[in-house]
């Protein structure tokens, strides 16, 4: 007898939550013993939606037909030497940057929904979280061979995960997925799927692929293509469990307000590094962080949060703190990338003219008054011949690792330091917002790996200044990092260029 | 608050002053000199005098900026972990109330570095 075709639907049940079953020899409790101590309360885990009722058997199918499609490209932009189509070769800060840090970020969000994927009792959510740390882990492994061949030609591209563990600028994204993957099964959803993939994940990635189309850079273009079905089911994931959690009880909205407080902030500080590829490191522009945070955030995410006024949820604190630097951060962390990049796997150079003007457009009378001139400063010591390089360590904020250039908001010549007293020690923050995290969990934060006081207490290879400690790195001056026209990238690039210099005049693709 | 978990959660803080060897670290900033765009860490023992630091460490990372040969160590402006702080040039760190990660920052009045720009 012929067997009935099971609907999308029947076979969704079953291959889902028709495999899951209570447990009888072991109490439920200690089989999923980490989905209470939060505090966070489920009442009914079948209340869970399931956006796009994908089975196991679909998503192999999708997966692989992606997979074939994006490695056909790939062998085929390696075989027509596709670098050469590249606006120019500083673009490939932005892909060494995403290499180190967001490429070991998204193996780091595998293992994070790997391990939620096993915590929590629902079974439709492990379901979602089981398919979504097979995404990042495959994230991660199609950028690699995406840029591995970038790696036959330039610098900086070894060694990431190396990297990952070791630079001071890597330790921020490191210790934004490492402080989720320590916290509970809940908070780590609200982390990365909400916060990071809903609210902010506009920032991060469309900036990033556009970017990659406007400059030429298929093989990264392709990736985004296969990554965007995934990435949007992630989105989808995000505003579920928060949605799903903030209905379950009413007293998970205070603990789910305070996660949506930590993790925009986070993320935000985190962001600093994509802002500064947006306007500095793209020779081709997109469009500026001011303009990008007024969309996504200032319009879509203020309308999110509007939306979720109706389960008590209020917008992240401090996010006018972030919409008041909007203007400020991507010159002054460039600021630092371009003073400190010996001690970096990727080279800085200062904007070209047609930058100069862009940015004066963008940012008007803020970049004219404060920062054209600092450029200008730097661009003259570098006629007299003393390209200015820093020497010195940086304080670090104890909280998002970022060194501390960020200023006060009503005073751009003045850096914000904040510092509290715990337990007879004091430490310093860049904000308020990274203040009143630690403040929070200052028993997790105060273990933070901060690069430049372990060099000083001695744990980097031994390196006592910033010449060991980019030998510790693996990075080489001139090789990997170091300035970009003095640098083996801009020889090279040159010399396939016919010995003309090919850095473009104006911003437009 | 304390940080909510599974069970016992107690540890040191990485950056306790054991681990200095006998030194502290503190912070310091020449406020609106940008150049060096973030306040700068220093290893140090405690008992060395406020000129001394500023002679033998800070003295190289700054001399090149051309408001240095201009900058009077003597009308300096100081904050000390965000309180004003009248410290004496020939007295130790320590005496002056210098602690680990203690934050120093002085503005030097007149100089705004490079035309006035704050770098």
């Amino acid at each position: 007898m012929a067997h009935r075709k099971l609907t999308l639907k029947e076979k969704y049940q079953l291959m889902t939550r028709g495999l899951d079953w209570e447990t009888t020899y072991q109490p439920m409790d200690k089989v999923f013993p980490y989905d209470q101590y939060e505090g966070i309360k489920i009442k009914n885990w079948d209340k869970w939606e399931d956006p796009f009722r994908l089975t196991m058997d679909a998503y192999w199918k999708y997966q692989a037909e992606k997979e074939r499609k994006l490695y056909a490209i790939l062998d085929s932009f390696s075989q027509n030497n596709g670098q050469l189509n590249l606006s120019d070769a500083r673009y490939l800060t932005a892909l060494k940057i995403w290499m180190q840090g967001i490429t070991p970020a998204e193996y780091n969000s595998h293992r994070g929904f790997c391990m939620v994927g096993r915590q929590f009792r629902g079974a439709g959510a492990r379901v979602a979280c089981q398919m979504q740390a097979l995404d990042e882990l495959r994230h991660a492994q199609t950028q690699m061979h995406a840029f591995s061949q970038y790696n036959k030609h330039f610098g900086g591209f070894h060694q990431a995960m190396h990297m990952r563990d070791r630079a001071w600028y890597l330790s921020i994204p490191k210790s934004y997925f490492e402080d989720a993957m320590t916290a509970g099964p809940f908070e780590f959803v609200t982390a990365i799927s909400f916060s990071f993939e809903y609210v902010l994940t506009n920032l991060l990635f469309m900036p990033f692929v556009s970017g990659a189309a406007y400059n030429g850079d298929m093989a990264t273009t392709t990736f985004g293509f296969s990554a965007q079905s995934d990435e949007s089911r992630h989105m989808t994931l995000g505003l579920e469990v928060v949605k799903f959690i903030l209905e379950q009880h009413e007293d998970n909205v205070p603990i789910m307000q305070r996660y949506i407080d930590k993790w925009f902030w986070r993320g935000y500080r985190l962001l600093a590094l994509v802002g500064t590829m947006m306007d500095y490191m793209l020779p081709k522009k997109v469009m500026s962080w001011a303009e990008a945070w007024g969309i996504y955030w200032e319009e879509n995410g203020m309308a999110l949060f509007h939306d979720l006024e109706r389960y008590g949820i209020k917008p992240p604190k401090y996010h006018e703190i972030a919409t008041l630097e909007k203007n400020h951060i991507t010159h002054q962390a460039w600021t630092v990338f371009y003073t400190a990049c010996p001690a970096t796997a990727f080279h800085a150079w200062l904007p070209q003219p047609y930058e100069l003007d862009w940015l004066s457009e963008k940012y008007g009378e803020t970049f004219e008054r404060y920062y054209r001139p600092r450029f200008a400063q730097f661009a003259e010591l570098e006629r007299a011949g003393e390209r200015f390089y820093t020497n010195r360590l940086p304080l670090v904020c104890q909280t998002c690792q970022v060194p501390v250039f960020f200023t006060e908001v009503n005073n751009p010549m003045r850096q914000s330091v904040r510092q509290l007293d715990w337990q007879g020690m004091k430490f310093n923050f860049c904000s308020d917002g990274c203040k009143d995290i630690f403040a929070h969990e200052p028993e997790k934060f105060c273990q933070a790996y901060i690069p430049p006081q372990q060099i000083y207490q001695g744990n980097a290879g031994g390196a006592r200044n910033l010449q060991e400690y980019a030998a510790w790195l693996k990075c080489e001056f001139g090789k990997d990092s170091g300035e970009y026209y003095t640098s083996e990238d801009y020889a090279r690039w040159k010399q396939w260029h016919g010995g003309k210099d090919t850095t473009p005049s104006s911003a437009a693709a | 608050m304390a940080t909510i978990s599974i069970g016992d959660y107690d540890f040191k803080p990485a950056d306790r002053v054991e681990n200095y060897g006998g030194d502290i670290n503190i912070y310091c900033c020449w406020e609106h000199h940008l150049l060096i765009p973030c306040p700068a860490a220093y290893r140090l023992p405690p008992d060395i005098p406020l000129i001394d630091f500023l002679e033998t460490m800070f003295r190289p990372d700054h001399q090149h900026h051309p408001d240095y040969a201009r900058l009077n160590y003597h009308n300096l402006i100081w904050t000390l972990d965000g309180k004003s702080w009248q410290p004496k040039l020939a007295a130790s760190l320590r005496e002056g109330g210098v602690v680990h990660m203690s934050y120093l920052s002085f503005r030097a009045p007149g100089l705004d570095g490079f035309n006035g720009h704050g770098v």
